[in-house]
């Protein structure tokens, strides 16, 4: 894979001239596809604990129907056959097995969301359907894609069940039609395409600090969600000259730093922020499998107190600085270059696992205090406006270092955000919504399903 | 729709929040209601407390059989004859019961005060019926390897990643390790020379059945091919 990138995109190579069924027989003539360079971390890794299972999720202003959604799901597999994959150990590495016959579970609303996967089982496909009364969601294994790639078959699947629940809603807004031939790109290893051999990798980092809270335990997790209006934070945000998603990384990081300040033991001095950034963006890659990478904007507290107004700079001269696209191919070479190295790819798995597992947890979470990730804007059609409420994103659930990540994702003029918890202590989250109430905004907290169960 | 507003963070409240997720307070309007007590909330039982009280059930129904058979064996033949056998195998089986209550969640003592017991038990059987000849050349030995084979079972369905044919073709492989056992304790015992017969006809059919299950599970269940498995 790594010698000949093309060799992946065989797995696909009946380009968008070809209609479904070649790809099929592609697809059924190769049967499996390596993971993609993000994905590689993660199954010596991924445990009950630490899951990597991210959810996008909506309320419906109806209650699911099951059969229409059955059939919904069904046909949006049709599309999207590179995710009716399974896990499997190779002798070097693992990979993903094609099955035409797995289909995603559609489970009830758990004790908790993301729960992790059977995935190093084996014939278990790597993302589920969830419903509980009028609300809908999907969970993918990290494995298999990113929230970007999540978040197109979240709409496709919505639009189909709309259209089988008898609703006159158009595949418009960008929104792939399951009656659409599967284009190649779709399933490139984007990281290995737009591989630079002799860029030079990034400078290291000096590790972060965490939040000081206890763990609760390896099974929970909490979760708190909010809406706010959009428009009021797109002016907010508009009025100190930056994004949505550096104004509430500010908040984030001085949130953090407030926190910082009152702890009397400070192991570091650095407060860094992990912002995954949607590369499909800055790259012409339709791929469906994972393609981001993290800007880590950072407050250096040896330098003192950081004022709001100041942080919203640092965040945004971060932001533009790191999300240069000749910044982001240092990365993509710091994170590429290993898996290319010819005594790493003839390491045998069982080897590869536990050097792996024990890299990460020494330093998985090491350089960076949070999380914050903003899937972006769930565009729908005009005509589905009236049977979908809000559409939300929750991250994986946080390493123990990290103790909370969060997620954004907004819908119409409402931006949830969501919150997971592995501690009681939801300091960060009261800061963080205080906060935006301080500015005048209208942050409205969400009914908890999982409290109740 | 009714909204409350948490006093202290200020945030809007979702309808059916009682209490705000952030700073636990409770809105006002909520604050003086007394949450209502249902006969659901008395009745139900926790799985643990559950299974104590049938437990303690058991023990009741274990010792009361027991007094019957020693009162009725008392009555007829006017002392402690067949109510020892009888008394054993029940307390035998409340033991099991006992074991199964306390130490469900922990499968190794589970497996570990199940062996005892049945030793315990098969010991007390031959030593009713003295002298004592079967138990310690026979029972005990076959005993032991009986749970030796049973623990490596679990140990081994515990490991494995897919379970299937191959969980079967262990449990052959495993019978057939039993039957030779069993054949040489018993022709130590009876006389005293090791001919194994029976069981290598036994192992010799279950072997290669047990072979054709792990292919079945390995190699034609999962049908991949070798470029998938060796990929570099």
């Amino acid at each position: 894979m790594f010698n000949n990138t093309n060799k992946v995109f065989n797995f696909t190579l009946i380009t968008s001239r070809n209609m479904k069924d070649s790809y099929y027989t592609d697809i059924e003539q190769r049967g499996w596809m390596s993971l993609d360079n993000a994905a590689k971390i993660f199954p010596p890794v991924i445990s009950k604990s630490l899951s990597s299972v991210f959810r996008i999720g909506c309320e419906l202003s109806l209650p699911v129907k099951i059969s229409a959604l059955k059939r919904s799901v069904e046909e949006t597999c049709q599309r999207f056959p590179y995710y009716l994959t399974s896990l499997h150990k190779g002798f070097f590495w693992y990979f993903l097995e094609y099955n035409k016959n797995i289909r995603p579970s559609i489970v009830a609303e758990d004790k908790k969301p993301c729960v992790a996967f059977p995935a190093k089982k084996g014939d278990y496909a790597l993302f589920r359907v969830v419903v509980l009364g009028n609300m809908l969601s999907v969970e993918f294994l990290h494995i298999l894609t990113d929230g970007g790639g999540a978040l197109e078959f979240f709409r496709t699947l919505l639009v189909t069940y709309l259209r089988n629940c008898g609703h006159d809603v158009p595949y418009s807004e960008g929104i792939i039609d399951p009656s659409s031939p599967v284009d190649a790109s779709e399933v490139e290893d984007a990281y290995n395409k737009y591989f630079k051999k002799d860029v030079p990798l990034p400078p290291k980092l000096e590790n972060a600090w965490h939040l000081p809270y206890e763990t609760v335990g390896k099974d929970y997790l909490g979760i708190i969600q909010a809406e706010i209006p959009v428009t009021d934070l797109k002016n907010i945000s508009k009025e100190n000259n930056v994004t949505i998603t550096e104004y509430l990384a500010s908040v984030y990081l001085f949130c953090l730093q407030d926190i910082w300040n009152k702890e009397k033991r400070k192991d570091n001095n650095i407060i860094r922020l992990e912002i995954p950034v949607n590369m499909r963006r800055n790259y012409p890659s339709r791929t469906m499998r994972n393609f981001s990478l993290f800007v880590l904007p950072e407050l250096d507290l040896r330098l003192g107190h950081f004022e709001f107004e100041e942080i919203l700079k640092h965040v945004h001269n971060y932001m533009q600085i790191q999300t240069d696209k000749k910044l982001l191919s240092k990365v993509i070479a710091r994170n590429v270059k290993p898996e290319r190295n010819i005594f790493i790819r003839t390491t045998p798995v069982f080897i590869k696992d536990l050097v792996l597992s024990a890299a990460f947890k020494k330093y998985g979470a090491t350089k960076y205090s949070g999380v914050l990730t903003n899937v972006g804007i769930a565009r729908m059609p005009a005509e589905a406006n009236g049977y979908i409420r809000n559409v939300s994103m929750i991250p994986p659930p946080p390493v123990q270092q990290l103790k909370v990540s969060c997620g954004v994702l907004s819908y119409k003029d409402r931006l949830c955000i969501s919150f997971a918890n592995n501690t009681s202590n939801t300091e960060l989250e009261k800061d963080f919504f205080m906060f935006l109430t301080g500015k005048g905004l209208k942050v409205r907290i969400l009914k908890n399903i999982w409290d109740e169960k | 729709m009714k909204n409350n507003i948490c006093p202290n963070c200020g945030v809007i409240l979702d309808e059916g929040l009682d209490i705000c997720p952030l700073c636990k307070s409770i809105p006002k309007e909520d604050s003086n209601e007394k949450s209502e007590l249902y006969p659901s909330d008395i009745l139900h039982l926790s799985e643990r407390k559950s299974r104590i009280y049938m437990w303690e059930l058991s023990a009741i129904i274990a010792f009361s059989a027991n007094l019957i058979c020693i009162i009725v064996d008392m009555v007829i033949v006017k002392g402690l004859n067949w109510s020892l056998y009888s008394v054993t195998a029940i307390t035998g089986l409340w033991l099991f019961i006992t074991s199964f209550t306390f130490l469900l969640k922990r499968p190794a003592m589970l497996g570990i005060s199940l062996a005892i017991t049945t030793l315990a038990m098969l010991a007390i059987f031959d030593l009713l019926s003295p002298p004592m000849e079967w138990f310690v050349v026979i029972g005990l030995p076959v005993s032991v390897s009986f749970w030796t084979l049973f623990a490596f079972l679990i140990f081994i369905m515990r490991k494995l990643r897919s379970k299937g044919f191959n969980i079967l073709a262990i449990v052959f492989i495993e019978l057939s390790a039993l039957c030779i056992i069993i054949d040489i304790f018993i022709d130590m015992a009876l006389m005293k020379n090791i001919i194994i017969d029976w069981s290598a006809i036994t192992a010799a059919t279950l072997g290669p059945v047990a072979g054709v299950l792990f292919f079945m599970h390995y190699r034609m269940k999962r049908g991949k091919d070798l470029g998938s498995f060796f990929h570099v």
